[in-house]
């Protein structure tokens, strides 16, 4: 489904392409399908749908553990109280609902529906996050846990500017528990041609993440870069990975 | 807001004054009413010749503390009338003090006064007065923000602590007291602290996991930094050729929305956190 055929059609409609295009992907591909359209969701994740900061929403989906994407343009503070979700008790509503909220309240964004692993959210400002996105590379088997497949994909598509060493997560505050799920449930990505975009979806959809790819731009120099982070259930992971520059203006 | 309100924010000592001495014209010159002084327009408009204002004045105690003071005039519609009084000074919707008094024809005056402590939000005090006798009302009220205290400065309360195990094995633990506008402990608890990082240099390959707390009754909240829980490692530590590694990141932590930023190193054998 092309980006401008968003403005004709419903969301619903988006939807289901999403629905066929997981059904077939599983078919094919004798891979999990997620079926996400049938999952449901709680009140408080809908209505983060409507908090103008639509990470508010990318967070709610994390703490959900449904895989998801996000590109966003702009700078964005999250403004979502994850400690609030566990006492939040009104009734669950379905994705497919929340989602088209999202996109009614968000109507910068689309839904993107190439993925079989995971939502991915888009906004349709174009972005230095657009060339690294769908550029398209060969790539080999890749294992581990969510955050070394985010690392992996992240060195093919930019080698020169992503760190050699393995990668690692210190807390930066709190108490420093429960690290291991804030690298993600463990990844097996077949070796193959995908683009970067199907490499991050594959790896939300398995360890269980959302990936977030934003642009911002340098208040001293003008340049954007698209920065790439990534929800763990509560928490925000922060990886300093920069996957695309650009100085040409807004 | 009406008229009547108006003029009594513009009224103040020196005013009422001038009112007192207005009445005391009209008792025998009633077209000297019209002249456009404070109390003469508030006649006017109720056909009641009592004045009433008020205006809050301060007078600071301490830094976080301010003695507000509420003083109301007031005189009664004619000469052989005494007019009710209620004065009272609030803040927000609290009545701190109130008091009922009677005011003759030639006015009487009445100061209320109470200390009110800052707080981390925006209050706002109010001093109102309505006057009463047999012809009618008359009524006036003046307010002001009080400042809140808000978060202004973060200091380390020592001692801090640095636990070491092996190569990106490590926990510091440091303590953060708030600060606040005023230049004292800001000790408020349940507040929200919420942190982000920006990295920089990222020799260690180091993702950062945020989290949040909140500020304990002390205003103090507990800061912990590193990979010490369960022996994990940070992977690249683990390899000679990265032992040397530092990544370079800048910590902001806010507070109650207020935010603060540390220039944080990180490396295998130490994590080192300064105020930028």
């Amino acid at each position: 489904m092309s980006r401008s055929a968003d403005n004709n059609r419903t969301h619903h409609a988006v939807f289901a392409g999403v629905v066929g295009a997981a059904v077939l992907a599983a078919s094919v591909a004798a891979q999990q399908n997620l079926n996400l359209p049938a999952r449901e969701v709680t009140a408080r994740t809908a209505a983060a749908a409507a908090k103008p900061d639509p990470l508010a929403f990318a967070a709610a989906l994390a703490s959900e553990r449904i895989p998801a994407g996000f590109v966003i343009v702009g700078e964005s503070t999250p403004s979502y109280d994850s400690a609030a979700i566990s006492q939040y008790s009104m009734a669950p509503v379905s994705l497919t609902r929340a989602v088209d909220f999202f996109l009614k309240m968000h109507p910068g964004f689309t839904l993107e529906d190439q993925s079989a692993w995971a939502l991915v959210l888009r906004s349709k400002e174009r972005s230095s996050c657009d060339a690294p996105l769908r550029r398209s590379f060969r790539a080999p088997a890749i294992s581990g846990s969510g955050l070394e497949a985010f690392w992996r994909l992240a060195l093919l598509v930019s080698p020169d500017t992503i760190p050699q060493a393995p990668p690692g997560i210190v807390c930066g505050g709190g108490e420093c528990s429960d690290l291991e799920p804030k690298t993600g449930l463990p990844v097996t990505i077949p070796p193959g041609e995908l683009t970067l975009q199907d490499g991050l979806s594959q790896t939300a959809g398995q360890a269980g993440l959302v990936w977030l790819l934003q642009e911002v731009v340098s208040p001293q120099t003008g340049e954007r870069s698209c920065r790439f982070s990534y929800f763990a259930g509560d928490s925000r992971m922060e990886t300093g990975y920069v996957l695309g520059r650009s100085s040409r203006p807004r | 807001m009406s008229g009547r309100q108006e003029v009594g924010r513009r009224v103040g000592r020196i005013q009422i004054t001038i009112a007192v001495v207005s009445l005391a014209v009209l008792w025998t010159s009633p077209v000297a009413a019209q002249n456009p002084s404070a109390g003469v327009s508030l006649w006017q408009d109720s056909g009641f010749q009592a004045s009433a204002s008020s205006q809050p004045q301060v007078e600071t105690q301490s830094a976080a503390e301010t003695l507000w003071y509420c003083e109301g005039f007031a005189a009664s519609s004619e000469p052989w009338l005494n007019a009710d009084v209620h004065l009272r000074l609030k803040l927000d919707s609290t009545i701190l003090a109130d008091a009922y008094y009677s005011a003759n024809y030639w006015g009487a005056t009445y100061t209320l006064s109470r200390t009110v402590a800052a707080e981390p939000y925006a209050r706002t005090i109010s001093c109102e007065i309505l006057v009463q006798d047999m012809n009618g009302s008359a009524s006036g009220s003046q307010s002001a923000q009080i400042t809140p205290r808000t978060p202004q400065d973060l200091r380390s309360v020592p001692p801090d602590s640095f636990t070491y195990r092996s190569p990106g094995d490590y926990l510091r633990t440091g303590i953060w007291e708030v600060w606040d506008s005023y230049g004292l402990p800001w000790t408020y608890s349940g507040f929200p602290v919420t942190e982000s990082f920006a990295t920089g240099h990222n020799g260690c390959n180091l993702t950062f996991g945020t989290d949040s707390a909140s500020t304990n009754s002390q205003g103090r909240f507990q800061d912990r930094c590193g990979n010490v829980t369960g022996n994990q490692t940070i992977p690249a530590c683990a390899l000679p050729q990265y032992q040397q590694c530092q990544t370079e990141s800048t910590q902001t932590i806010v507070v109650a929305g207020y935010s603060f930023s540390h220039n944080v190193t990180w490396g295998c054998f130490d994590v080192q956190i300064s105020r930028q």
